[in-house]
């Protein structure tokens, strides 16, 4: 089929005894949005850091373009465009200076794109990075990435405090350069409306472990909700339906969001329930959310550890 | 002029509702058989949508017959020729009739008062396509 | 490669300043004594482990670890960068001083002090030793290791390769 630009091989990292990642297995399809979502602290960022080879992994191993991370080679750095997360740029330099500073090495420099993207922001060459607003920052830390023309694009959270005009900004900036089809891009996020927006593939870390890795629509299919009435003496049995991605209560009611649900699921549903079983609606941010809320002990009511994974 | 809106969070996925406001576009005359629709990545940048979804919602009209795509020069309206089967086509009526006739039963109204109202909507959207 | 001098060399320049204040006030300290070279080895090894960790404590921080090593280089080429800066930076801070001292004894001859211009030289050279203390400086600051006591083995490397002539 494919080779997939990035892998990870039981990706594991620990910091002193907490597991941070664990046991990560995934493959980045090129030419694809690829949206990776997680709590704070879900391990976004440390996955990115270890993918760049800024980290070492405590076990597995991952590789980019069929190169492991720990040992990339310049020409391998050359073809990914990193933007680490808080738009860091040296605050002293100017804009110009920027470009002149982070140009050297690249065989490809597209100083136009760079320009087009930073004026896109409403930034000026003679600015000085320090009185520059976050959203313009990153507008021009943007700029700095996209301007070697990378076949991969690694951004870790770039919409993170940016105010709504740049995010705007951000978005179509993404959706441009994504447009061609050759480029592939990993970016971590929050915001669930970009990634409906702008990603082809999502993946779901919860607690370091990869809970979905799958095309959007094929997610959005998935998983299925359903509303059920369940008395007292049943809830316990909640937990044994197969595929439980999160069980909530909303008045005497339980909201149920299933992965793969069939008609074994239905059937135990009915054998269960107290009255009939309807079906909810799921939206992208609905299947996301009950993946992200089912680990949080205080809003969810139940969650499973082996099942519900896609 | 087309304009298309879409919106994020609901369980409408973005594809879908994109087909749907061009097929109601097409139903309603305000495209007219002929008329270009925006390229995919006119339509992406001004949605601010990925434009795969934009070419999969294409790819899903031209499979109904509800656009063309002329190589080198984008996509059109297409004439309406009927793709579907008989049984296809009664199937996908029912499909939208049931919903709707459910809610408007459950919102009140009589069964002479919905009959009317099709009829005066319909006299007004095959007016307005002439 | 340059690039990466150039801006660490810019980013050092009011640190120099403050180096050749440092290095000056020990001329001064020492401008009738003969046997500086201790003087200097110590001084030098301070300038020097200051400029390491300048260097070092801005690019700790994982977002601009990132930004500075994410880039068509290896890691031993923004290394060499850094500490090339470094030599030029200490260089400037050292060699001026003490030139200025020598120019200082030649003139004043053996006539009036019992002091020649070569005293100095000692001093000079191991200063030169002391700059090892920067290299130190960087390697402990990067490396991954928690506790401090296996952090610091490049620094007592330096410490013992820099400052053993003084004692043995």
């Amino acid at each position: 089929m494919f080779e997939p630009v990035i892998r990870t091989d039981r990706l594991t990292r620990y910091f002193g005894k907490r597991c941070v990642v664990s046991d990560l297995d995934m493959k980045i399809v090129p030419g694809q949005v690829t949206a990776l979502m997680g709590l704070n602290g879900a391990g976004k960022t440390t996955t990115i850091r270890i993918l760049m080879g800024l980290l070492r992994p405590t076990r597995g191993r991952c590789t980019v373009f069929g190169e492991d991370s720990a040992q990339l080679t310049p020409e391998t750095r050359m073809r990914i465009g990193y933007l680490v997360e808080g738009h860091f740029l040296y605050r002293n330099m100017r804009v110009n200076q920027c470009a002149k500073f982070q140009r050297s090495g690249y065989s490809r420099w597209d100083d136009t794109l760079f320009d087009d993207v930073v004026a896109h922001f409403g930034i000026r060459p003679s600015n000085r990075i320090g009185e520059l607003s976050r959203g313009q920052r990153a507008g021009v830390a943007l700029g700095l990435v996209l301007a070697p023309d990378p076949e991969l694009l690694v951004l870790d959270d770039p919409a993170l405090g940016l105010d709504p005009v740049s995010r705007r900004a951000l978005n179509e900036t993404l959706v441009e350069f994504a447009g061609q089809g050759k480029r592939t891009v990993l970016l971590s996020t929050h915001l669930l409306d970009d990634v409906e927006r702008v990603a082809d593939r999502v993946m779901v870390l919860v607690d370091g472990r990869l809970r979905v890795e799958t095309s959007t629509e094929d997610f959005i299919n998935r998983v299925s909700g359903f509303s059920v009435e369940i008395s007292p003496a049943n809830v316990d049995q909640i937990g044994s339906i197969s595929g439980l991605i999160e069980a909530r209560k909303r008045g005497g009611r339980f909201l149920l969001a299933i992965a793969d649900a069939d008609d074994q699921t239905m059937a135990v549903l009915q054998a269960i329930s107290d009255s009939a079983v309807e079906t909810t609606e799921l939206g992208f941010a609905d299947c996301v959310l009950s993946y992200l809320t089912s680990k949080r002990g205080d809003q969810s009511f139940l969650g499973t550890q082996k099942s519900g994974a896609i | 002029m087309l304009r298309l809106r879409v919106t994020t969070g609901g369980a409408v996925p973005i594809y879908r509702q994109v087909i749907d406001q061009l097929r109601q576009s097409c139903a309603s005359g305000k495209l007219s058989v002929g008329d270009a629709v925006p390229s995919v990545r006119a339509l992406a940048k001004e949605l601010l949508v990925n434009p795969n979804t934009i070419a999969k919602a294409y790819a899903e009209l031209v499979r109904d017959g509800v656009l063309e795509s002329q190589r080198g020069r984008g996509y059109f309206v297409a004439a309406q020729r009927n793709i579907f089967s008989a049984k296809e086509r009664r199937r996908r009526l029912d499909l939208v009739m049931d919903p709707f006739l459910a809610e408007a039963l459950t919102l009140g109204f009589d069964p002479q008062q919905i009959r009317d109202e099709v009829a005066k909507r319909l006299d007004r959207m095959t007016k307005s396509k002439s | 490669m340059m690039t990466i001098f150039k801006k660490e060399l810019r980013d050092l320049l009011p640190w120099i300043v403050v180096g050749v204040i440092v290095i000056s006030a020990l001329c001064w300290y020492g401008k009738e004594d003969s046997g500086i070279a201790f003087l200097f080895t110590i001084g030098g090894a301070v300038v020097a482990f200051g400029l390491g960790l300048l260097q070092t404590v801005g690019d700790l921080r994982t977002e601009a670890k990132g930004y500075l090593l994410h880039r068509p280089f290896n890691v031993s080429s923004v290394f060499v960068a850094k500490l090339v800066a470094g030599v030029v930076a200490y260089c400037v801070c050292i060699i001026p001083p003490l030139l200025a001292l020598m120019i200082y004894r030649a003139s004043l001859g053996p006539d009036i002090r019992p002091q020649s211009a070569w005293d100095v030289v000692p001093a000079l050279l191991m200063s030169l030793v002391a700059f090892s203390f920067h290299p130190a400086a960087i390697w402990t600051m990067c490396r991954p290791a928690k506790w401090f006591g296996t952090k610091a083995i490049p620094v007592a490397v330096a410490a013992l390769g820099g400052l053993r002539p003084l004692f043995f």
